[in-house]
């Protein structure tokens, strides 16, 4: 076949088989090859088969995909405004736990004594824990190359920054909850 | 619900959808669902089947929204999706079946798939004797073309989204669905 028959013929196919559709020259060279005429005629009957093979809007089905979006998006939020409170409350202990008690714990005795007694208790169970696995941990980490205590750092960092950008994100979602 | 009205584009109907709203995505569900239960009635070969994975479809773009690039035209990457999920299913039922094999217009061997008769994707066709030629005649095609006849004529998609789709040059598309169609016309015209 010609090369300039299969151009205009796929781009016959292209148009559905409708001649007004194609470019001047390539309407004028439909009008005379007959083999061009006869793929046109051709597609313009296979079209309107194919268009007629599509089955109608299915409502009932677009009804119930629409019902289901709103729990997909109620398990998103959920999971979201986990994520960054998880990656805080690890690296807060992986801080507390590092320095072995909660910074500025001594200050906590000059509040009311209802309260004073409260957090001391706490304080003092954290206390407890982090010196715990401080020293655990000590033991760990005088058989472990110093690279490992870089690589520690560096995760805390790296957790320091998934923090801040979880964050972020979340205050969006905080947005969508205001539409419920 | 009627199919969707609206001046709105997809991507401007994805960007309403991210900031919290709901029913820009309905409308774009309106918009698509027909052709997209369409392409994968014809891929899977079963109706329901294909309503199902329509809804998966759906479902899972909503939930991946955020991850939509409006670089790219949102219903290339939506029928990506049902392609996928189409795909998949097919995948699964050949595990468990023989192939069958039969040769196509050009005399190249093609793979048959068999489709439950009473799961039938052109039942509602008034005509049932052009529908099971039109059904067998596409069944027909090597899977590379028929493909690109599903994503043409039941996805509704243009030349330029079916290359964007399949990562394809536009002239690899019109060339294929010229074979494609060469081999259909001469199908159609042996039935009458």
């Amino acid at each position: 076949m010609e090369n300039h028959c299969q151009t205009t013929q796929e781009n016959l196919i292209e148009v559905a088989g409708d001649i007004g559709r194609l470019a001047e020259a390539e309407r004028g060279h439909v009008g005379t090859c007959t083999g061009c005429a006869e793929v046109a005629t051709g597609e313009r009957a296979l079209h309107g088969i194919l268009v007629s093979a599509v089955p109608p809007a299915d409502t009932e089905l677009q009804g119930r995909i629409i019902k289901l979006l709103p729990r997909q998006r109620l398990q998103r939020r959920r999971f979201r405004a986990l994520l960054p409170v998880a990656a805080s409350f690890t690296f807060i202990l992986l801080g507390v736990s590092g320095l072995g008690a909660v910074p500025g714990g001594s200050m906590l005795a000059s509040l009311p004594a209802w309260s004073a007694q409260c957090w001391l208790s706490l304080l003092g169970l954290l206390n407890d824990s982090g010196v715990a696995f401080m020293a655990a941990s000590r033991v760990v980490a005088t058989s472990l190359p110093p690279a490992f205590h870089l690589a520690a750092a560096g995760l805390m960092i790296i957790g320091l920054a998934g923090t801040v950008a979880a964050t972020a994100r979340w205050r969006r979602v905080l947005a969508w909850q205001h539409n419920d | 619900m009627k199919e969707a009205q609206t001046t709105h584009s997809d991507e401007e109907l994805v960007a309403l959808a991210l900031e919290g709203d709901e029913d820009p995505f309905a409308m774009l569900v309106g918009r698509y669902q027909r052709r997209l239960t369409a392409f994968l009635s014809q891929l899977v070969g079963d109706i329901e089947l294909a309503r199902e994975l329509s809804q998966e479809a759906f479902i899972r773009a909503w939930s991946a929204l955020e991850r939509f690039d409006p670089k790219y035209r949102f219903s290339t990457w939506l029928f990506r999706i049902a392609h996928n999920l189409g795909i998949d299913q097919l995948r699964r039922r050949r595990l468990s079946t023989i192939s069958l094999y039969r040769q196509d217009g050009n005399g190249e061997e093609v793979e048959v798939i068999l489709t439950d008769p009473g799961k039938d994707p052109l039942g509602h066709f008034e005509n049932r004797a052009l529908g099971s030629k039109i059904k067998d005649s596409i069944e027909g095609l090597r899977p590379e073309y028929r493909e690109l006849v599903l994503l043409r004529h039941f996805a509704g998609l243009s030349y330029q989204e079916i290359a964007e789709m399949k990562s394809m040059p536009l002239g690899t598309v019109k060339n294929k669905l010229f074979r494609a169609h060469s081999v259909l016309r001469k199908e159609l015209a042996e039935s009458h």
